[in-house]
């Protein structure tokens, strides 16, 4: 719910503007809903007829209730401070200005918006950590008070003293910039060949609120007078040096900066829950080579587990020109049935494919890119039961010579100890390619994590309305209390995640307490990140709520022994637990 | 020579910080507080986001002499031809009494999300610090980070 409401006073009593802004609707606010622990405002700077105020009418969208382009604008702010605020906690308002105004564009690329914070601090009564430069809003909300108050000396004359500064391209669809290409307002992540502004909103305001270093990556310096480290840079490690970017030197920090892979994040926090949310890379075990190669998801079919499907793998032929493409109806289906299919990527939907291998009696399907590089096959098809895994073309190509060369036995599984976006040292890793990306590097996670986070520097279309990992940064940052999963993998400090039995066989039940009323989520994953069944969605009342699971799948079938999470995502909840399944 | 350098860097140091803009002006203190608040809706609806702070890029240049102790202007060759990354020049800094201290950014340290589209024509966008990298990517628009391969997920 999102409301119209009157500022109050960050520090907690009523300000003379109050008044003024709110009867000319200045302002707009998260809602106030039972969970709402940081009160996080809009503060609408554009005049009359345009940014938020376009009175251009338009059809409410995704769950966006705005009629005119001004409305779902806004609308589309308050959702994102809304999230970020049932998440957070502050005893301090947290101010947002904003404004939409042409930015610059072309009609193939364009601006889209920018957020940051406006103020650092350090030295404050009340901060975590001396000597550390805080983005304003975290050092208020651990100061308890508003560290910039309206009419502080030191602002500049009209500041209003807000946290973060945010100006977005209200020309974005618009001839000549990105033509065609606007915003979508929606809240359901339904955008298309759109730009998903929710979605970029919560990434911007993750920045903004704390998820960056005010540390430069291309000399090493420390920010400011006095040159001092970020508290982000606390947590920012370097495994080959083993220091941390607080204790580094200038130069250190410079090639920690291009330290691909080596670079991480080491808090208690996101070191326990990062090999929770992120999961196992598929592998192919094979009589060749290194004796195994790299393999990428599907997220259709069934899992990979640990212990992997071991079978004779086939190339699949289907006699339509390129005759290996799986598109058409396999023609070599009494050679490949209980086989493992391999199948070229082109043509048809991978969906497509892997169907007809099915059809033809393939147990397994390893899908072989037909350009370089590695890639994820996506798709949806609850009949298709049979693993998939991806691999690279060149991958691909030994294996089809090993094929060629005879009968060759492969297994699919997901590699014991290898989860995409962890290092070595088990954290997860930073965005640190070499050579240096100026205003990329080192402020990110990276791109490698699977599923994909959201503040990774290249957003994907795949993601959701949920902050996933960014929860556990803010955490060690000290935006919320540092409480450790409970043993078994809650991972919630408002939500304990349980099942029992546990070990399973033949059902369990999945039992979670709620502190209030909550619209949440729970499914099932495999550890490759797969969706195998969703169990519940919708509001569920506070207190204790238990859900049945019988161990089967999307389709209905018995799913395979092994380990399996059990997630329930909310607006304000992450909890993950695992859930063993037996015979 | 080295001394003397070192002197003048440090020098350029203190009078950055101290000469950086919207120091707090303590003698106004009251006044200046009533006189900022908005007056009235309609000034705050004409109220755009305040350009971020200009940078301050020049500031008094003074030179020790490593012998008598003198002030002088800096000799030709002792003026450092330092190259000040964008991020590195002086902001706004408050020090307040309690002896904690603000410093107030500008677009340089904000984040910008910017597009371009790809070669299948959807958009593609991504996320750099800073109005100059922004201003960098619309000169030469590319992803400024390409995602792993294997994390986007296609559908053929």
């Amino acid at each position: 719910m999102s409301r119209l409401r009157t500022v109050p006073n960050r520090s907690g009593s009523s300000r003379r503007l109050r008044g003024v802004l709110a009867a000319t609707a200045l302002l707009a606010s998260l809602a106030s809903s039972a969970f709402a622990s940081a009160n996080i405002v809009i503060i609408n700077l554009d005049g009359p007829g345009e940014g938020f105020n376009d009175a251009t009418p338009a059809a409410p969208v995704g769950g966006n209730p705005g009629t005119t382009i001004g409305q779902q604008r806004l609308n589309c702010f308050t959702q994102a401070a809304s999230i970020w605020g049932s998440i957070l906690t502050s005893p301090v308002t947290i101010q947002i200005q904003a404004a939409f105004n042409p930015l610059t564009c072309t009609a193939t690329s364009a601006v889209l918006g920018s957020a940051g914070p406006r103020f650092v601090e350090t030295g404050a009564a009340g901060l975590e950590f001396n000597n550390y430069w805080y983005h304003e809003a975290l050092a208020c909300k651990q100061a308890g008070v508003d560290l910039t108050p309206l009419g502080d000396p030191g602002l500049p004359p009209g500041d209003n003293g807000s946290d973060i500064n945010a100006q977005f391209n209200s020309n974005l669809g618009n001839a000549g910039c990105l033509t065609g290409s606007g915003w979508y307002y929606g809240f359901d992540h339904n955008e298309g060949a759109l730009i998903d502004l929710l979605a970029v909103l919560l990434h911007e305001f993750g920045h903004g609120l704390g998820f960056s270093t005010t540390t430069s990556g291309t000399t090493g310096n420390y920010f400011g007078s006095p040159a001092l480290p970020a508290v982000f840079d606390k947590f920012l490690f370097d495994e080959t040096q083993g220091l941390r970017w607080d204790q580094n030197t200038p130069a250190q920090r410079v090639a920690s900066a291009i330290n691909t892979g080596n670079l991480v994040w080491n808090g208690q926090i996101t070191n326990a829950q990062g090999p929770l949310f992120l999961s196992h890379t598929p592998q192919l075990l094979v009589p060749f080579g290194s004796g195994s190669l790299a393999g990428g998801n599907a997220s259709f079919g069934g899992a990979l587990t640990l212990g992997g499907l071991t079978a004779q793998a086939i190339l699949a032929v289907d006699g339509t020109a390129p005759v290996n493409d799986g598109c058409e109806v396999i023609t070599n289906g009494a050679q490949l049935s209980g086989k493992i299919a391999v199948i070229d990527r082109g043509t048809c939907t991978f969906v497509i494919k892997v169907k007809n291998a099915q059809n033809a009696g393939a147990v397994g399907c390893i899908l072989v890119n037909n350009v370089a590089g590695g890639f994820s096959a996506s798709g949806s098809d609850p009949t298709i039961t049979i693993p998939v895994l991806t691999l690279s073309q060149a991958d691909g190509t030994s294996l089809k010579t090993a094929i060629a060369g005879g009968p060759t036995t492969v297994t699919m599984r997901l590699h014991p100890t290898q989860i995409a976006g962890l290092s070595a040292g088990g954290h997860v890793r930073m965005f640190a390619p070499n050579p240096f990306q100026n205003g990329s590097s080192v402020s990110h996670f990276d791109v490698t994590a699977t599923p994909n986070l959201l503040m990774e520097p290249a957003i994907n279309p795949d993601l959701t309305s949920s902050i996933d990992l960014t929860d556990a940064v803010f955490r060690d940052i000290g935006w919320l209390p540092r409480l450790l999963s409970t043993p078994g993998g809650g991972a919630s400090t408002r939500v304990a995640l349980a099942n029992a039995p546990n070990p399973a066989s033949r059902a369990t039940d999945i039992v979670f307490t709620l502190a209030a009323d909550e619209r949440i989520e729970l499914s099932i994953y495999d550890l490759s990140g797969r969706t195998v069944r969703s169990l519940a969605k919708g509001t569920f009342t506070a207190g204790p709520n238990t859900v049945h699971w019988d161990g089967t799948d999307a389709s209905g079938h018995p799913v395979a022994p092994g380990i399996y999470l059990a997630r329930l995502k909310g607006t304000h909840t992450l909890a993950t637990h695992n859930v063993v399944w037996m015979n | 020579m080295h001394l003397r350098q070192l002197v003048l860097g440090a020098g350029l140091a203190v009078i950055a910080a101290g000469t950086a803009r919207a120091c707090p002006d303590h003698s106004a203190k009251t006044a200046v507080s009533a006189a900022r608040r908005p007056a009235s809706a309609t000034a705050l609806l004409a109220w755009k986001p305040r350009a971020w702070a200009p940078v301050a890029t020049n500031a008094m240049q003074v030179s020790i002499d490593p012998v008598d102790g003198a002030y002088g202007m800096p000799a030709a060759d002792e003026t450092p031809q330092v190259v000040v990354p964008a991020e590195e020049q002086p902001v706004a800094v408050t020090r307040r009494a309690d002896g904690s201290v603000r410093a107030q950014l500008d677009e340089r340290f904000a984040d910008f999300a910017v597009v371009t589209l790809g070669a299948d024509g959807k958009p593609r966008w991504t996320c750099v610090q800073g109005s100059g990298q922004a201003a960098k990517f619309m000169r030469a628009p590319a992803p400024a980070s390409t995602p792993a391969p294997g994390t986007v997920w296609e559908e053929k």
